[in-house]
């Protein structure tokens, strides 16, 4: 298992990603890093905030209480435009940088 | 369901957020671990086992430490905390550690206030004494090759029993050159010169020295020149050297002053050359001028009233020294024979003669002042460290976020670092305030304070700057290399106290106990004993009692009817006034004006050749003086008009004196002689009366022979005191004696209008000055280690509250929990009172030499100190123990 939470470069990179699709919940975001990587990522309530509301404060997503019909509300983070920017950046970095680790350890994609 | 919110909030605590922020949060993360408990309940989980497992998750991180960085608006612009790689230049990361710690010290504010007093109390402390002790002890004296100058003194042989010295002696010493290469006499009138300007004439106070005073100490003139040999040979014309002080207020600072005339004494007198502002030997408070005398050859060995300087010769050993005083000596001896003859002259060392009796007391006080700085640094280094274990978490945090532990220790350094500059700035206010209060409390006693001129200097500045950072390599470093050693991990689950160090700071503040007891009984002692010098009986009803002092210019009354007639007229004009139900005067007064002393025999039993006649306190007195004074008569009868001028002269007797030279028989109607052989010096002894201290209130009562003032005779100066019984305050009987004395000589001041109480006061001045100063560092301290047990028994609490908690559920009382705190503090500073126990024990004998009446192991300060110190122990535990009473078991169980 990976704690995540210690490497927060690639934390707020998984984030990002995730909410480049659509508006998420803290759970939903938490369930789903778990259950796409098979269980070896996770995220605890205590790693997991204080990582969003970091994000929030740089202004790369935006939280926002929601109401949905029959439900409490839940608070929704959305990526921004900015937010965009830095995904797309570390995307590229982290290309390169899996390719950098691949060409050492003699791994090649075919 | 397990209620998650309350536990959020109460991780969220540390944070202060505003109230809407913490409930937003609390509400978003309490639904997440609602959700994540529902979706383990439905995988099938036990509610226990999800519970447990939600319970963890949430415990995995420090959430406080993880939200401090966005939740707070000022910490927001600085983008990576302190310590991370990511710093840049050195600089630039110095001076965010620098924002980074003013920022988390006025988070802490008590933590930072407390830290900061404690170090300025302590640095400040440390530098206004060293500053004094610096004036007094370790700066040379102001004159040539101070090392070289001794004052020589009669004694009989048993250590400390010094004499001043006659003229016989001091010519002797100056005739004889094989020791000394200068040699020079000086005397200090006590009443002052009378300095005449027209029909004005005025006290002035002076110096009366021989030809050699200013070449032997080394002394250069600012103008003119100084005595030389030749001014003081018997008939020259009278010459004065002249103050700066003297020249600049009284002679406008005329340029021209050498060679022109002044009048002092009634006698047209030549100044001869002005000191530079810094000469101010032999007294500053009586170094207005200084006058020549000529020495005849004297017909007696004594009288004994001249102090003797000399210079050394660079190359005589001490033995050499001694002997040839010892032949000069006996030389002395055999010119003068049926002197006193087992006298020997004692060299002193000018600086010895100085610090001497200030040593004990400075030693004692600086003793005091390096226990105040240690209290200080113990009690910042305790408030860091506990500061250190709180922040493990914080810490663990930046750990984990890749902070090296060099860049945390430098961290915490400058946060030390910038208390210290904190505290040292402060503590520079207090040394420089407390150099000025130190020598304005100083009493006339201690004058050595004023004549060297106390001040902070660079080399004090550089002591603080030590001290300060000394504090700083104490108080800061310690802590950051305890509290970055601890491993991140395990730090990171919560913050832990391991045993190692809550016994070190156990065992910091049992010093800062045994320190502050060793300090507390010191002062207990010395309190004690100023208690017991108030207390004494002088031997006078000095309730309701003013007096006041008039000197008589020797210009005008320089004939005994002229000065009769004055006093005559004066204690007529008092006694005409309804308000003042006594009146009288004395040339002496309790506790410590003697006037003058003489020797004496019992006429019926001369002294046998080679026997010393002793020497007793001789006082002039108007008849009413015992009435006024409440002096009880013991025998025969007080001075009245029977002992007028022209009448037979008479003496009275004090109890001391008629006991000891007329045991078991009466002395009235014996006869004394008092200075000197012969019927001309033999009185009738007319009256006994009670014992009075003239000697000062640590003496014994003195042995006194009474003169009636109007006879003129012994003891009898042109300078004395009115003595008044009356309901009237002090501030009216001076205003009535201002007015009789300026009816009769519009040119005279009257001076000191004092009550007996207030002589009383000024005669234990000195005491009072350093039983205050010690009392006042002692309090320092004592402040010091209950803010220091305070500190290590609320932190105590804090970290034991869930075991705590879980006592309080299982059914402990409060009254319980506090006997719990309690006991716990009590023990610390129990040790520690054991510890400055003994430790008192064996310092006391450092304080014996300040002590009257009370011994230096007096047993109701060992008792009462120590009770005192628990006290305040229990009191300083109170505030924690009741903070733990009040925990909520169901909050602290959860908690970490």
């Amino acid at each position: 298992m990976i704690t995540l939470d210690l490497k927060k470069g690639s934390a707020d990179f998984l984030i990002l990603s995730l909410l480049r699709q659509e508006p998420r919940h803290g759970y939903e975001l938490c369930k789903l890093i778990e259950s796409r990587s098979g269980g070896v990522v996770q995220f605890q309530v205590s790693s997991l905030y204080p990582l969003l509301y970091r994000m929030e404060e740089r202004g790369w997503i935006r939280g926002k209480w929601i109401e949905k019909a029959g439900q409490r509300r839940r608070r929704y983070y959305q990526i921004t435009a900015a937010g965009r920017e830095v995904v797309k950046e570390q995307q590229e970095s982290w290309l390169e940088f899996v390719q950098a680790i691949g060409q050492v350890v003699g791994l090649t994609h075919a | 369901m397990p209620e998650w919110r309350r536990d959020i909030l109460a991780r969220l605590a540390p944070l202060r957020l505003a109230p809407e922020r913490e409930h937003e949060i609390a509400e978003e993360m309490a639904q997440h671990l609602e959700d994540r408990f529902a979706d383990l309940r439905a995988s099938g989980a036990s509610e226990a086992e999800a519970g447990r497992v939600v319970r963890e998750e949430l415990e995995r991180a420090p959430l406080a430490a993880a939200l401090e960085c966005t939740e707070h608006p000022d910490t927001r612009d600085a983008a990576p905390p302190p310590g991370s790689r990511t710093d840049g230049s050195s600089l630039a990361a110095l001076w965010r550690d620098v924002r980074y710690g003013a920022r988390s010290l006025r988070r802490v504010p008590g933590f930072t206030a407390v830290a900061t007093i404690t170090l300025a109390l302590g640095i400040g402390a440390t530098t206004a004494m060293f500053s004094v002790l610096d004036a007094v002890l370790l700066r040379p004296l102001p004159f040539a090759q101070p090392e070289q100058l001794v004052r020589v003194f009669n004694t009989y042989g048993t250590a400390g029993n010094l004499q001043s010295l006659s003229v016989a002696d001091f010519l002797a010493l100056r005739a004889d050159t094989r020791v000394f290469s200068s040699v020079a006499s000086f005397r200090i009138p006590d009443n002052g010169l009378s300095y005449v300007t027209g029909d004005r004439a005025e006290r002035v106070y002076g110096a009366i020295v021989s030809a050699d005073f200013f070449r032997t100490l080394g002394l250069r003139p600012l103008l003119g020149r100084t005595f030389q040999a030749g001014d003081d040979a018997a008939g020259a014309p009278p010459t004065a050297v002249l103050s700066f002080a003297f020249w600049r207020k009284r002679l406008g600072g005329d340029p021209q002053i050498v060679g022109k005339s002044i009048n002092i004494q009634g006698l047209p007198t030549t100044v001869i050359g002005v000191m530079p502002s810094t000469v101010w030997y032999p007294r500053s408070d009586r170094a207005e001028l200084w006058m020549n005398e000529s020495f005849a050859t004297p017909p007696r060995r004594g009288p004994f009233g001249w102090a003797v300087l000399a210079r050394v010769r660079p190359d005589v050993a001490a033995a050499q020294q001694k002997a040839v005083l010892a032949q000069i000596a006996e030389g002395v001896r055999a010119r003068f024979p049926g002197g006193p003859d087992h006298w020997t002259f004692e060299p002193q060392s000018m600086s010895q003669r100085f610090s001497g009796p200030l040593r004990p007391v400075l030693l004692v006080l600086m003793g005091a002042v390096v226990v105040v700085l240690l209290i200080a640094c113990v009690n910042v280094t305790n408030l860091m460290l506990a500061r250190a274990t709180g922040r493990e978490q914080e810490i663990a945090v930046r750990t984990a976020l890749g902070a090296s532990r060099s860049a945390l220790v430098r961290q915490l350094f400058v946060e030390g670092t910038l208390l210290a500059v904190l505290g040292g700035a402060l503590g520079l206010f207090v040394a420089i305030w407390g150099v000025r209060a130190l020598t304005a409390m100083a009493p006339d006693s201690l004058f050595v304070l004023r004549d060297f001129k106390t001040a902070l200097d660079a080399r004090v500045l550089a002591l603080a700057a030590v001290a300060t950072m000394g504090s700083v390599m104490i108080f800061a470093l310690a802590p950051a290399i305890l509290g970055a050693s601890t491993r991140a991990t395990g730090a990171a689950r919560g913050s832990t106290d391991t045993p190692h160090r809550r016994r070190i700071r156990s065992s910091l503040v049992v010093a800062e106990f045994a320190l502050s007891l060793v300090l507390l009984v010191g002062a207990g002692l010395l309190i004690r004993s100023l208690a017991k010098l108030r207390a004494v009986d002088t031997g006078v009803r000095g309730d309701g009692v003013v007096t006041a002092s008039i000197a008589l210019p020797a210009i005008h009354y320089s004939k005994v009817p002229d000065v009769n007639a004055f006093h005559d007229r004066l204690l007529a004009d008092l006694r005409s006034r309804p308000e003042l139900e006594r009146v009288s005067t004395s040339v002496g007064l309790p506790p410590d004006v003697f006037g003058s002393s003489s020797d004496f025999f019992v006429s019926s039993h001369p002294p046998a050749d080679g026997e010393f006649s002793p020497i007793v306190d001789v006082l002039a007195v108007d008849g009413d003086y015992f009435a006024a004074l409440g002096i009880p008569l013991l025998s025969g009868r007080i001075f009245d008009a029977r002992d007028n001028p022209d009448a037979p002269s008479t003496v009275m007797i004090s109890e001391a004196l008629a006991r000891k030279y007329f045991p078991g028989s009466n002395p009235v109607g014996e006869r004394l002689n008092v200075g000197g052989t012969g019927d001309g010096n033999a009185y009738s002894i007319v009256g006994v009366v009670g014992n009075v201290r003239y000697d000062g209130v640590a003496q014994d009562p003195s042995e006194a022979i009474y003169f009636p003032f109007v006879q003129g005779g012994l003891g009898a100066t042109p300078s004395f005191s009115v003595i008044v019984r009356t309901r009237a305050g002090a501030g009216e009987v001076g205003r009535l004696v201002r007015e009789a004395v300026h009816q009769i000589d519009p040119e005279l001041a009257v001076a000191n209008v004092r009550t007996v109480q207030e002589l009383v006061e000024e005669s234990v001045a000195s005491n009072r000055f350093r039983t205050t100063l010690l009392t006042v560092f002692a309090l320092i301290a004592l402040a010091l280690a209950a803010v220091g047990i305070y500190g290590v028994m609320a932190y105590a609490v804090g970290q034991r509250s869930r075991e705590i908690g879980i006592r309080l559920a299982l059914g402990a009382r409060a009254a319980a929990i506090y006997r719990l705190i309690l006991r716990e503090g009590l023990i610390v500073a129990g040790v520690g009172v054991v510890i400055g126990l003994a430790a008192s024990l064996a310092l006391t004998r450092v304080v014996t030499k300040l002590l009257y009446g009370v011994s230096a192991t007096d047993a109701a300060t060992f008792v009462g100190v120590p009770l005192i110190l628990l006290a305040i122990a229990a009191l300083a535990c109170i505030l924690p123990a009741r903070r733990a009473a009040r925990v909520d078991p169901s909050v602290t169980m959860r908690g970490d």
